[in-house]
């Protein structure tokens, strides 16, 4: 059967064709670097991905570089290839992904680690790294989940850490003198370890004690004993985005995108992203608006999004609205923000933007009370709330959807109460302030997600709630929150289980993700597939213990499996952070001041912003 | 304002773009080469584009036709000069001033067709079949019709003329002109399930490919280009 063949059975046969506006095709010969990007999701999802559009371009402006895409395919284009022994294959060019010089996979959520192994099967390539000769292709891997590579490290040859712009492009240097037979893959390894960012994992044996606990890594000759993080130094002059693909069928994120700064300076306890990006870099008004300029004339997106961290917390976010839309306006072009934070500045904004398009208005206190919030030092105050409420309802919108976690560090009874407390006064607000022409009923929806401690935030050492406690908790809601104007939905706590297990993980998870493979688990960010028995199932064979990553307590003296990563930030001062949370003190924004988590000192060796 | 209408073809992967994702992908590329795109009136301003007739998913077509409202003309050589991903192409573009729409005058579409069976059919008379076929009075199909009932279809009605084109090995490619419009259309694919029940001919079918090779209206008696359809008045 030929891939045409397959393509008429399948639904949505767009997912795979290639083709589409800004892709690139190039004449293939033995001189040729053949990329493939991977994204272990389905097309939709990872098309959305900023990520790769932005390396996609930038590995493509090398001459002798040719980058491709490769998703996981859908489980009935998966059932299809299995019966007609089709391989995996490129977009682009429809090559087997077994044709390529290296196969770059992008970490962006736990749960999708079957799927990198599945893709491997489904292009027949070996999945243990040790397995793979010569000829087949190199295996790397880079995103926010490989700040603790470790899970996955027995598949994967070579870890990108931190932000992979400038440091892709220095390992290609390397690559190149193993394309021409000068240098061996083993000594193209070893090389790779010389780079800043670059993790090779098979140069590090982690060593247990009797008890079960890691307690270093053993080092192969010359290579670091620490990786430290990569970052684009000055965000405003670095690699620009200038085009985006533009896909056929409708995607998650169906707009342009459009970066406008790294990192934040929020300091809220629970993110890793927060932790992860320091510091802040922000490109200037001039070069975003050049940027949306450049993809909106080349793509034909009716809606661009600004996208950051915290896009509210752009030093000139009032400026920028207001410029990009005038300058949109009268083409129909639409201005949205990803995430919002609950202020009264905000909402200035969103009046600005709601002369084009009203958008839906979402917003995260992230927890019930201030008592809590305080704990997680999520800087949003009863007051910020209420005048919230205020203004939005007043302004003529009639529905928020409001964002929490559940499982936070001290949560208590009147914690899960607050959310209830928050969600009725939405409603109430309403009532009192809701402009005449306002004939719809209010509507509040509430979404609770189950709080997943991450590496290198002060939540690291921390157990995490049990299925029971998660299960406990949101029953607790579901009785609790009986207004019928508030929408509850929550999600479902296995998945964040599993997603605590891998966070925290270590290498002795590789066989276990092997296992859960072989015995059908894939897919497993979609609740459809999600099976967690399944991968209780494979714990158990592999005879490892899920509490001992998710519910145990770690001592602040624990060698970590992600110590091996300098992230920039100082374990000590993710450790005092930890214990400020604990007594309930806020840390402050560090544009107000530094607060001394030592990025500075670490990656960028000096000021992190001149003029704060 | 002006009414720009275009002829495009629709191959390679591009067969597999349904009729959703072809009308963004034109409106896209006429958005990245700023053409004056006429929007709606009202609170959501979408552009006018519409096409004469929708392809199934997986079949190709050398000629179907779309318009689109601008505010005012561009020169057609910049129209055909509009660069679609591999597959598409731009064959004719004009200006017209016609009222009528081409959903509405659309009645037949032309299709070339490639059977592939699992086994070799080239005993097979296809060629004597299709033309005793042709002298039939009645063959008939059922078909659902859109409020769930059952509708007796005569599909002797609906082929305006068929013509067996080769048949060789496991390959039989055949060519038709059907149905195709608001007065009923007739899917290749249909009149396939219908012609080898009537043979009684019980071969596996492999594959069809299905290319599409122009869309036409009636008049006087003859077939005319639904490119070239003007207002009669």
């Amino acid at each position: 059967m030929n891939l045409e063949t397959l393509l008429r059975q399948v639904e949505k046969p767009t997912r795979y064709i290639g083709g589409e506006i800004n892709t690139f095709n190039k004449p293939i010969d033995d001189q040729m670097i053949r990329f493939a990007f991977a994204f272990p999701d389905v097309y939709e999802v990872g098309m959305s991905h900023l990520g790769m559009q932005i390396l996609y371009r930038l590995l493509n402006t090398q001459e002798d570089v040719f980058c491709e895409r490769v998703f996981s395919p859908w489980v009935d284009m998966e059932a299809k290839m299995r019966e007609s022994q089709q391989k995996l294959f490129t977009l682009e060019s429809k090559s087997p992904l077994s044709h390529m010089d290296i196969v770059g996979f992008t970490l962006q959520y736990e749960l999708s680690y079957t799927n990198i192994l599945n893709m491997l099967d489904l292009a027949g390539i070996e999945k243990y790294a040790k397995d793979r000769h010569d000829k087949e292709p190199l295996i790397i891997a880079g995103g926010p989940c490989a700040y603790n590579p470790e899970p996955i490290a027995d598949f994967i040859d070579i870890f990108f850490i931190g932000e992979a712009e400038e440091v892709l492009l220095e390992f290609l240097d390397v690559y190149r003198r193993y394309k021409v037979n000068q240098i061996s893959k083993d000594e193209l390894l070893l090389e790779a370890t010389k780079i800043e960012g670059l993790y090779v994992p098979k140069f590090y044996v982690p060593i247990y004690d009797e008890s079960g606990l890691l307690i270093k890594y053993e080092r192969n000759r010359s290579v670091p004993e620490k990786v430290k993080k990569r970052l684009i130094r000055d965000f405003d002059k670095g690699y620009q985005l200038d085009t985006m693909i533009v896909p056929f069928n409708d995607i998650v994120h169906d707009r342009a995108m459009v970066e406008i700064f790294r990192g934040c300076t929020k300091g809220c306890r629970f993110c890793q992203a927060g932790m992860l990006y320091r510091p802040i870099r922000e490109k200037s008004v001039q070069t975003i608006e050049k940027n949306v300029r450049d993809i909106i004339d080349s793509t034909g997106y009716e809606e661009f999004s600004l996208t950051s961290l915290s896009s509210m917390d752009y030093s000139e976010i009032d400026t920028l609205i207001r410029n990009l839309v005038s300058e949109y306006e009268s083409d129909h072009i639409g201005v949205s923000l990803p995430s919002l934070r609950l202020d009264s500045f905000s909402v200035d904004v969103l009046k600005e933007i709601q002369k084009i398009r009203k958008t839906g208005l979402t917003f995260a206190p992230e927890a019930g009370t201030q008592r809590l919030r305080d704990v997680i030092n999520k800087g949003v105050s009863d007051e910020n709330i209420s005048s919230t409420f205020n203004s939005i309802f007043s302004l003529g919108w009639h529905r928020v959807k409001l964002y929490f976690m559940i499982g936070l560090p001290t949560e208590t009874v009147e914690d899960l109460d607050g959310i209830n407390d928050i969600a009725n006064l939405g409603t109430h607000t309403f009532k009192q302030v809701r402009p005449e022409y306002m004939k719809k009923n209010v509507q509040v929806t509430v979404s609770t997600s189950c709080f997943v401690p991450k590496p290198f935030t002060p939540f690291q050492w921390m157990p995490q709630d049990s299925l029971e406690q998660f299960k406990e908790k949101i029953s607790h809601l579901k009785h609790k929150i009986n207004n019928k104007k508030v929408v509850y939905n929550y999600h479902d706590p296995e998945t964040s289980v599993l997603e605590g297990v891998f966070a925290r993980g270590d290498r002795r998870l590789s066989k276990v993700i092997l296992r859960a493979l072989k015995l059908g688990c894939k897919f497993d960010g979609w609740q459809e597939f999600f099976n967690f028995e399944l991968w209780q199932k494979a714990f158990e064979t592999e005879q490892v213990d899920m509490a001992f990553y998710n519910t145990r307590v770690r001592s602040f003296d624990e060698f970590l499996p992600w110590d091996i990563i300098d992230a920039g930030v100082d374990k000590r001062y993710l450790e005092l952070e930890y214990k400020r949370a604990l007594n309930g003190e806020v840390t402050q924004d560090c544009r107000e001041g530094c607060t001394g988590c030592g990025v500075n000192i670490s990656i960028i060796g000096g000021e992190c912003y001149g003029d704060a | 304002m002006a009414t720009l209408r275009i002829a495009y073809s629709k191959e390679k992967y591009m067969k597999y773009l349904g009729h959703l994702e072809l009308m963004k992908l034109f409106e896209r590329i006429f958005r990245v080469n700023k053409m004056p795109l006429k929007f709606s009136e009202g609170f959501n301003p979408i552009p006018k584009l519409t096409f004469a007739a929708p392809l199934s998913v997986g079949y190709s077509t050398k000629y179907d036709v779309m318009e689109v409202t601008l505010d005012r003309e561009v020169p057609i050589s910049d129209v055909l000069k509009l660069s679609f991903p591999d597959g598409i192409d731009l064959k004719d573009a004009i200006y017209v001033d016609c009222k009528a729409s081409l959903m509405s005058k659309v009645e037949y579409a032309d299709y070339l067709v490639k059977i592939e069976f699992q086994n070799d059919v080239s005993q097979l008379p296809f060629k004597d079949w299709v033309e005793s076929f042709m002298q039939l009075e009645s063959v008939t199909y059922d078909k659902k019709t859109k409020k769930g009932k059952i509708k007796t279809i005569n599909v002797l009605d609906q082929i305006y003329k068929l013509t067996s084109v080769y048949c060789m090995e496991n390959e039989w490619i055949f060519k038709g002109t059907f149905a195709s419009g608001s007065n009923g259309s007739l899917n290749p694919e249909k009149f396939v399930e219908v012609f080898l029940k009537h043979y009684k001919i019980e071969k596996t079918i492999e594959s069809i490919e299905v290319e599409r090779l122009g869309l036409y209206f009636s008049e006087n008696d003859a077939l005319v280009n639904l490119f070239d359809l003007k207002d009669t008045e």
